[in-house]
């Protein structure tokens, strides 16, 4: 059966390669062939103002395309990426070319069976959560085999095995995940099938394989990780929970501790007409959970741990963004979104949108473990659940948008955010080089639709932040540490659509009082768009700021760059 | 079908069932009784180089895996501290620079600093891959492996200093142990030992992390040939082929205090179409003087 059909795969896979430009969306009896590709390529240069320097590799650019072929159940496909070298920014491992994604799947009633390469997610992803993020460069899918099997309605089994991709090769560990769901309403449809409440229940265990080669310590070879999760909805009504614990699982990100992790993650939400509301909580502590213990950066993550900060568009908004704490954090986002009804005061002929959100983000309150035993020492330390250690983050933020006449509309937006730079992106508690960050940030958004197809939008943003340098002491000449102080920044951007295929955009950030007079420079940039059905094309050319990105103690320096950059993508 | 895509179903849950889960109850290893050498078969040395910065606070916990490495596999490795990136650059605060026209070679060509320091290689074993810059966790691991493994090569240094002059003559002699078909290269550089800077350091307290007198081990001051070597052999090596490479007059530098530094002279897979490429094959380091 199988050789039967990967036989026909390979004869219509060949065949529809040299026709598909005649029949590439048709289904027909030989099946479909879809995909899309992107390349993302800049020619950098040297930039003595805002010190980029790209070295002798000036050209560098990101490529990926997918090449997918359905029929019936039956889906395969590959992807092909390229990074010679990657772009400034990216994870240098990932130079090189290759086929690093193909997979082949069947669904026939209750069994859909893959292999190859697949991605997945169990529950919230605290257990496992094999995905990729092209933008960030990030993918971690499992190369081995993966079977759902849904012998009733309302039940879902999964169980899978295999290795996760790292850069153009694999990890060393082994994955292995079961999952289950139930949802109980649609099981016993005929007893609860007309109740108002639904109530699933679901339950993962994930481990992972690793040979211990260290000849000085012990290390656990089979990591097991369990989790249950469960999620009510009612009407507008929705709450999920998961709880999560790992065994004890060194590596290099939790600085080979012992000690073993819990994560408990809560949502819960209410939605009705015009008005929404929703509350979201999380404890992590010590689940970073990859299938190579040595592995830095983001490579190898077998767990996704939520981060529940509110994702910013707005360039100064995002200017110190948070991410969640690998080795552990407590913290939770509430946001209420409100629409202000046609024909009031405020609403006025169109309505009005009000979205406030707030989120913040505390350290655990731990306390460090220095037994006499080596058992217990190597657990690192102990938390204290009953309270929490200091902040890392907040942002509490207001959003308004409303459309003043059927050509104007603008958006508003101001945050109130506070930054522990030096934990959060250092490592580090020393305030003197990498102070606390506290900022208020505004945003003016109007767009003016002239014509149809026609608009013209300004954006101008604002970053005024100040420095906290706790314990800072006085230099040779009486004037205190300002390292890392950027300062205040103000944004300015112009983007024309004068058709729905061309876009023009001029923008521009001024780090106009940098306490450092040489350093309030312009990072200017501008592009041209332009797109035509799934086709997307676009020059830019401009500066990017530099800045350091660091993870699990490592600390990766991401320099500025400036120069001419093109992207084309497309899909077929 | 149904039947055998049951059965395969079944197969996979047990499997994910039944894997255990180690609990470590007793970190350290089993003690194993020593013995002695039971052949005269000459291993491979592992070069472990540290990619590392005076600015980079979270580098001297590397720097104590590669002491700790020192001791554990006494005789079996050769240290070498490479300083280069961003987090080597000197400043007011951390003046003393480090950065060699070979280390930054290195440093750009192998991308350690841009992967994030602190990092290294061992044996420059996998480049092109994505397992080849090495977190300093894996060094201990990585260096058992190959140290175990017979060697391709044996390197001998005699070194001859002048003390009245600071200049350094060297001869590496190059012996083949095998049949050895491919492209290889000599590398010799010039480490010290012992140097008093300033240097980050996040795993001491708040408050003094910004240490003055830390002492940096095993730092690379350059080539004594050249960063990418010289061609050992002319054509294909026989078992016991051996050459004898001479280096004469290398100035070492006043500053350096010549008793703590040492020549190291390694041997490389130079062929750029070989799965191999830039692995080191045998590597040894001596004294000055």
């Amino acid at each position: 059966m199988s050789k039967k059909i990967t036989l026909r795969f390979l004869l219509i896979f060949t065949f529809s390669l040299f026709f598909n430009k005649y029949n590439a969306q048709t289904e027909t009896d030989l099946g479909n062939i879809h995909g899309n590709f992107q390349i993302d390529a800049a020619n950098y240069q040297r930039d003595t103002i805002i010190k980029a320097d790209p070295g002798s590799e000036v050209f560098r650019y990101n490529a990926f395309g997918n090449i997918n072929y359905t029929k019936g159940g039956f889906s395969a496909g590959a992807r092909f990426e390229s990074y010679n070298p990657p772009l400034i920014g990216y994870l240098p491992g990932y130079r090189g070319s290759g086929v690093p994604y193909r997979f082949a799947r069947y669904k026939h009633k209750d069994i859909d069976i893959t292999v190859g390469n697949f991605y997945e997610q169990f529950g919230s992803g605290i257990a496992l959560r094999a995905y990729e993020n092209r933008g960030l460069l990030y993918d971690n899918a499992l190369d081995g085999m993966r079977v759902i099997f849904t012998p009733r309605n309302g039940v879902t089994l999964k169980g899978l095995v295999g290795k996760q991709r790292t850069y153009f090769s694999l990890s060393p560990g082994v994955v292995r995940g079961i999952d289950g769901e139930i949802n109980f309403m649609e099981l016993f449809d005929s007893l609860l099938g007309k109740s108002k409440t639904k109530l699933i229940l679901g339950g993962s265990f994930v481990s992972k394989y690793q040979q211990d080669q260290d000849p000085t310590i012990v290390l656990p070879e089979n990591v097991g990780t369990s989790a249950g999760r469960l999620a009510i909805i009612r009407g507008g009504f929705n709450f999920n929970a998961e709880y999560a614990y790992k065994i004890n699982d060194p590596s290099y990100q939790n600085k080979f501790s012992y000690k073993p992790g819990q994560a408990i993650i809560a949502s819960t939400s209410y939605g009705t007409k015009g008005f929404s509301i929703m509350f979201a909580g999380k404890m992590l502590d010590n689940m970073s959970f990859r299938s190579d213990r040595n592995a830095t950066n983001t490579i190898d993550m077998i767990n996704y741990q939520p981060d529940l900060s509110k994702f910013h568009t707005y360039s100064l908004m995002a200017y110190y963004p948070y991410g969640t704490q690998a080795n552990g954090e407590v913290g939770g986002s509430c946001e209420i979104q409100y629409k202000v009804k046609k024909g009031t005061w405020l609403g006025g002929k169109y309505g009005m949108d009000i979205t406030v959100n707030g989120s913040a983000f505390y350290a655990l309150d731990t306390m460090g473990i220095n037994a006499s035993t080596d058992s217990i020492k190597h657990l690192k330390y102990s938390t204290n659940y009953g309270n929490v250690g200091n902040e890392f983050y907040h942002d509490i933020n207001i959003e308004i948008t409303k459309k003043l006449s059927k050509k104007l509309k603008f958006t508003m937006m101001y945050a109130n955010q506070f930054l522990n730079q030096s934990v959060v992106q250092f490592n580090t508690l020393d305030k003197e080089e990498h102070p606390d960050v506290s900022s208020h940030i505004g945003v003016l958004d109007i767009t003016y639709k002239y014509k149809s197809n026609s608009a013209i939008r300004f954006e101008t943003q604002g970053f005024f932040g100040s420095y906290n340098y706790r314990d800072s002491k006085l230099d040779a000449n009486g004037v205190k540490n300002s390292t890392n102080n950027t300062g205040s920044w103000i944004s300015e951007l112009i983007e024309w659509t004068p058709s729905t295929h061309w876009s023009i955009t001029i923008a521009d950030q001024y780090n106009y009082n940098n306490p450092i007079v040489a350093k309030r420079v312009h990072y200017y940039f501008g592009m041209l768009g332009y797109v035509n059905g799934p086709t997307r094309i676009s020059i830019s050319y401009g500066r990017q700021r530099q800045g350091i990105f660091c993870a699990g103690g490592v600390c990766r320096f991401v320099p500025a760059s400036s120069g001419l950059s093109l992207s084309i993508s497309s899909s077929f | 079908m149904k039947k055998i895509i049951s059965k395969i179903t079944s197969l996979l849950f047990l499997i994910g069932v039944n894997v255990s889960c180690d609990y470590v109850t007793n970190v350290n290893p089993p003690v194993e009784p020593t013995t002695g050498p039971v052949s005269n078969v000459i291993y491979r040395k592992v070069l472990v180089e540290d990619y590392t910065g005076h600015k980079c606070g979270n580098c001297p916990a590397a720097a104590v895996v590669l002491s700790g490495l020192e001791t554990t596999f006494s005789g079996k490795i050769v240290p070498l501290a490479i300083h280069a990136g961003f987090f080597a650059t000197t400043n007011v605060a951390y003046p003393t620079s480090f950065t060699t026209t070979a280390g930054n070679a290195y440093d750009v060509l192998f991308g350690n600093s841009a992967a994030g320091n602190p990092n290294g290689l061992v044996n420059r074993v996998g480049y092109g891959t994505g397992s080849f810059i090495k977190a300093y966790s894996i060094w201990s691991s990585e260096v058992a492996i190959l140290a175990a493994q017979p060697a391709k090569f044996q390197i001998k240094i005699k070194n001859t200093f002048n003390t009245a002059t600071n200049l350094l003559n060297t001869d590496i002699t190059v012996k083949s142990l095998a049949s050895n078909l491919g492209t290889y290269k000599l590398v010799v550089l010039l480490s010290q030992d012992g140097i008093i800077a300033e240097q980050l350091n996040y795993t001491l307290p708040v408050g003094s992390q910004n240490v003055l007198n830390y002492e940096f081990n095993h730092v690379l001051r350059g080539a004594i040939n050249s960063e990418w070597g010289d061609l050992v052999f002319p054509a294909a090596a026989s078992i016991n082929d051996s050459v004898v490479k001479s280096f004469t007059g290398f100035s070492v530098n006043s500053t350096y205090d010549a008793a703590k530094c040492h020549v190291i002279a390694f041997v490389y897979d130079a062929d750029a179409a070989s799965s191999t490429f830039y692995e080191v094959l045998q590597v040894e380091e001596e004294k000055v003087k």
